[in-house]
């Protein structure tokens, strides 16, 4: 434990000696201007600076890419909030609650929320990753293709709680998530399938086309069908009525459900090749079906912001741990942050554990410095912000429009990225027009791939006699996790609709 | 007298300008005769067939080297998909004037081929070969705690069952390999694939989903010398891939193989055994192979194959290479052709055990 405590005290040194601390400094500005920008986010910052960096010493590399990861995940949330927009999928769960609370013109409570709810959870995170960092190795050798296969179903299974008003469009739409995912490369076999005979589809749809199309370009074509004046449908910005200090103090007045969505987020997170989505909308659906006062999730409740914000930024700290145990990435960020490392000699594992602790640490300082500092940052421009609310609808909208186009075509340099856009955001368009939910295309899409490829592993472990599900507690406990998301509403909603109970 | 004298010194200095410009004239020629020559000031693409790794960083390391060799400025371009085969077909359709160069997976081709992938170019034909970076070596792992201390156990284990073996996926490299190790060294093997990268099918060997796994020697290196896997055997001969802890794994292939070794002791074929091994190391081994679309005119082709070679076997390059943990294993573009010519040649002694395996997954 002393050699921990030494490196983590070297590796804060490092971050704080000049000039090392223009590094994560610098970095954090950086992801934060390219994850406001629809359809860009920070990942693909990271994807562009890896050739930059090329022949970069090992820390300034960990600096770096240490503050990509934690400046990004938030301002994916704000774009949510105002545009109704997720920076990432990971922040779909965010606008749930997040853009209605927008749309009534408390937008700046919810990016102070979003704000502080970041910030403590990525603290809870990294405070989580360094206990860990012992027992690392054993921890993530516990989860399996079944663990995995079932923290799929259950992050599918959020699918219910955020389909309140019909779950039967909700699981329709989830449907359809799924047979996007299903398009292209069969995980076993490598057959093609639904690619109709393109090169574009062999490894098929990519989530950033179909966000932009289903969110960023729906919600536009739907401003401007509405006719509405902006966003909040107000003209100036004394009309609207968010409070910073309200969304600061939400995290400590809900701290129960702050700290277990921090937990979620931070186990979720640990679990190689799961990511954000999945600990974004199980917090959320732990938010709504562990709540008992007066919810409203679905038309701006603020603890809708806080848990998948929570969650998503705690899970940074967590999925550091595969990374650095394994060279296992935890997250879409951190199989970046892993060919940035290894391209530069940083090879990850007992070695690096063993004999590099302090950039080790010099990495966890880098991503809680950054995580911090991009929510300080947004707190303080967060009525700026809140004012792109007010912005007219004819100034607006073509700035947006024009701002997706150029992510479509500059994600990958492949112009059909663009048609794929537009088909999605007509379909978006006409979903959000006649009331049938989007995001549960987004859960089903994102995991669809998750469930298919650990479910085709476990049968065939299961076959071969390699594993004994009953004999995995991890897995029952999501078993019992899963069936009480799925139960938990309906019950509830059969006690509202019993004759006698209260409205 | 001094007229005459004025006359024959003007005469002099006129054959003088006139044999420095006839000089000038001709070198000027001589130069422009160099096919390279053509590239200079020019940007050169060059595609990268997959996104950040491996490939991205050899390609990056060795641009401004080259470029400094042809005067000309490279730009690396990913076009990741499919495996490689995106960038390999735009590579291969490129015109072949030399402003579009690439780095293929050569392996991927030629298995892709071996499973009858009509989509996919051909190694050599769809292309000009111009050289080789590196190429891989496999190395068959297990867990340390595994049954298997040598590869004599995996087929001295009578009534104990098949040996599982982790795959990324069917029609794959390391699905290709099973089949045909397990064939070669008569064992049964039992698949097991859907594994997402050799990073995740490590795992899958450490928490015990199965049993072995076939992997590159970069990739098992850090797991052996941190005590977690041990090499049971070894297909290829890269010396990029060479490793002190590697010195007594058997190798496969060869005239004195595992493969010859056990086909005597089974009674069956050694030299079949001999040419499906060779075909199994030449298809693995084929290598980063750096390319220029087919077509290509034969000086131009030469010249870049020069330049090439002598930017490879430049001793900073080198340096270079080795810090950033892609050490090379050259070969020109003449040779790696011949050893994929040569591989292709021994594969046809393996398409009906692949044949056979496909029908079988298929069922």
């Amino acid at each position: 434990m002393d050699a921990v405590l030494n490196a983590a005290v070297d590796g804060l040194a490092l971050v704080f000696a000049w000039p090392n601390i223009l590094y994560p400094v610098i970095g954090t500005l950086l992801a934060m201007t390219f994850s406001f920008l629809p359809g860009v986010s920070g990942v693909t910052l990271m994807a562009l600076a890896i050739p930059l960096t090329f022949g970069w010493d090992p820390l300034p590399i960990v600096l770096l890419f240490g503050a990509f990861m934690g400046g990004a995940t938030f301002m994916g949330s704000v774009t949510a909030i105002l545009f109704n927009v997720p920076g990432g999928a990971p922040n779909a769960a965010t606008l749930l609650d997040g853009h209605p609370m927008a749309m009534r013109g408390e937008a700046k409570t919810a990016i102070a929320c979003s704000a502080a709810a970041s910030a403590i959870g990525s603290t809870f995170g990294i405070v989580i990753l360094i206990a860990l960092l012992p027992a690392l190795r054993d921890l993530i050798l516990r989860f399996g293709p079944p663990e995995f296969l079932l923290l799929a179903v259950w992050g599918l299974s959020t699918v219910v709680m955020v389909s309140s008003k019909s779950w039967l469009k909700g699981l329709s739409m989830a449907g359809i998530g799924m047979m996007l995912a299903f398009v292209g490369l069969d995980p076993r076999t490598a057959e093609l399938r639904f690619a109709f005979g393109t090169d574009y589809l062999h490894d098929g749809l990519k989530i950033v086309p179909v966000l932009l199309g289903l969110f960023a370009l729906a919600e536009m074509i739907d401003l401007i069908a509405s006719g509405r004046a902006s966003i909040s449908g107000k003209r100036n910005a004394g009309q609207l009525s968010g409070s910073t200090r309200k969304g600061c103090l939400a995290p400590f007045r809900h701290r129960g459900l702050m700290l277990r969505s921090s937990v979620i987020g931070t186990v979720v997170g640990a679990i190689p090749g799961i990511g954000g989505t999945v600990a974004a909308f199980v917090a959320y659906g732990h938010a709504v079906h562990s709540s008992s006062e007066d919810p409203r999730f679905g038309d701006g409740d603020i603890r809708g912001v806080l848990a998948p914000e929570a969650a998503n930024d705690a899970k940074d700290g967590g999925s550091l741990l595969p990374v650095l145990a394994f060279g296992v990435p935890g997250s879409e960020g951190t199989i970046l942050l892993l060919a940035a490392l290894t391209l530069h000699g940083i090879e990850p594992g007992r070695e690096l554990l063993a004999d590099q602790l302090a950039l080790v640490f010099a990495l966890i300082w880098a991503l809680f410095l950054s995580n911090w500092l991009t929510s300080v940052l947004g707190l303080a421009v967060s009525g700026q912000f809140a004012r792109i609310t007010v912005v007219r609808t004819e100034f607006l909208a073509p700035v947006i429009l024009s701002l997706v186009i150029i992510a479509a075509i500059v994600y990958r340099g492949q112009p059909i990225d663009l048609v794929v856009t537009a088909l999605f955001g007509v379909f978006g368009y006409y979903l959000k027009r006649y009331d049938w939910p989007r995001v549960p295309i987004v859960i089903a899409f994102v995991l669809g791939g998750l469930f298919e490829t650990n479910l085709h592993l476990t049968l065939q472990l299961q076959a071969l006699g390699r594993i004994d599900l009953l004999a995995r507690p991890i897995a029952l406990v999501l078993v019992v996790l899963t069936v009480g998301t799925l139960l938990v509403p309906i019950i509830r909603h059969r006690r509202r609709n019993r004759p006698g109970s209260p409205r | 007298m001094a007229i005459s004298m004025v006359w024959r010194r003007g005469r002099t200095l006129l054959f003088m300008a006139v044999a420095v410009a006839a000089l000038a004239v001709s070198g000027g020629a001589r130069a422009a005769e160099d096919p390279c020559d053509a590239l200079a000031g020019e940007t050169i693409r060059w595609i990268v067939p997959f996104g950040p790794g491996g490939y991205d960083a050899y390609s990056r390391i060795l641009a401004p080297f080259l470029a400094t060799r042809l005067d000309a400025e490279i730009v690396v371009v990913n076009m990741p998909g499919a495996g490689g085969v995106v960038g390999a077909k735009h590579l291969h359709k490129a015109r072949p004037d030399g402003r579009t160069l690439g780095l293929l997976h050569g392996s991927s081709l030629l298995v892709a081929e071996l499973f009858g992938n009509a989509d996919s170019p051909r190694l050599p034909a769809d292309f000009t070969l111009l050289g080789r970076l590196t190429r891989d070596s496999d190395i068959w792992i297990v867990a340390d705690a595994s049954r298997f201390q040598t590869v004599d156990d995996l087929y001295a284990k009578d009534g104990e069952g098949p040996v599982v073996v982790g795959v990324s996926s069917t029609a794959s490299k390391h699905w290709l390999s099973a089949i045909i190790i397990g064939d070669l060294l008569g064992f049964e093997a039992d698949l097991v694939s859907g594994y997402k990268g050799a990073k995740a099918s490590l795992l899958g060997l450490l928490r015990g989903d199965f049993e072995m796994m076939g992997t590159v020697a970069s990739t098992a290196i850090p797991r052996i010398e941190a005590g977690e896997v041990r090499p049971l055997l070894k297909i290829g001969q890269s010396t990029a891939g060479r490793h002190a802890r590697f010195d007594d794994v058997p190798r496969l292939e060869g005239l004195d193989g595992l493969a010859v070794r056990r086909a005597r002791a089974l009674g069956r074929d050694p030299e079949l055994a001999r040419s499906r091994a060779s075909a199994l190391a030449g298809t693995i081994a084929a290598g980063r192979i750096i390319a220029a679309p087919p077509g290509m005119d034969p000086g131009l082709a030469a010249c870049l194959e020069g330049r090439l070679f002598e930017t490879m076997t430049d001793t900073t390059l080198n340096a270079a290479m080795v810090k950033a943990g892609r050490p090379l294993d050259i070969a020109s573009g003449t040779k790696a052709a011949a050893l994929i010519r040569q591989a292709k040649r021994d594969a046809a002694s393996i398409a009906p055990i692949i044949r056979e395996r496909i029908d079988k997954a298929k069922k």
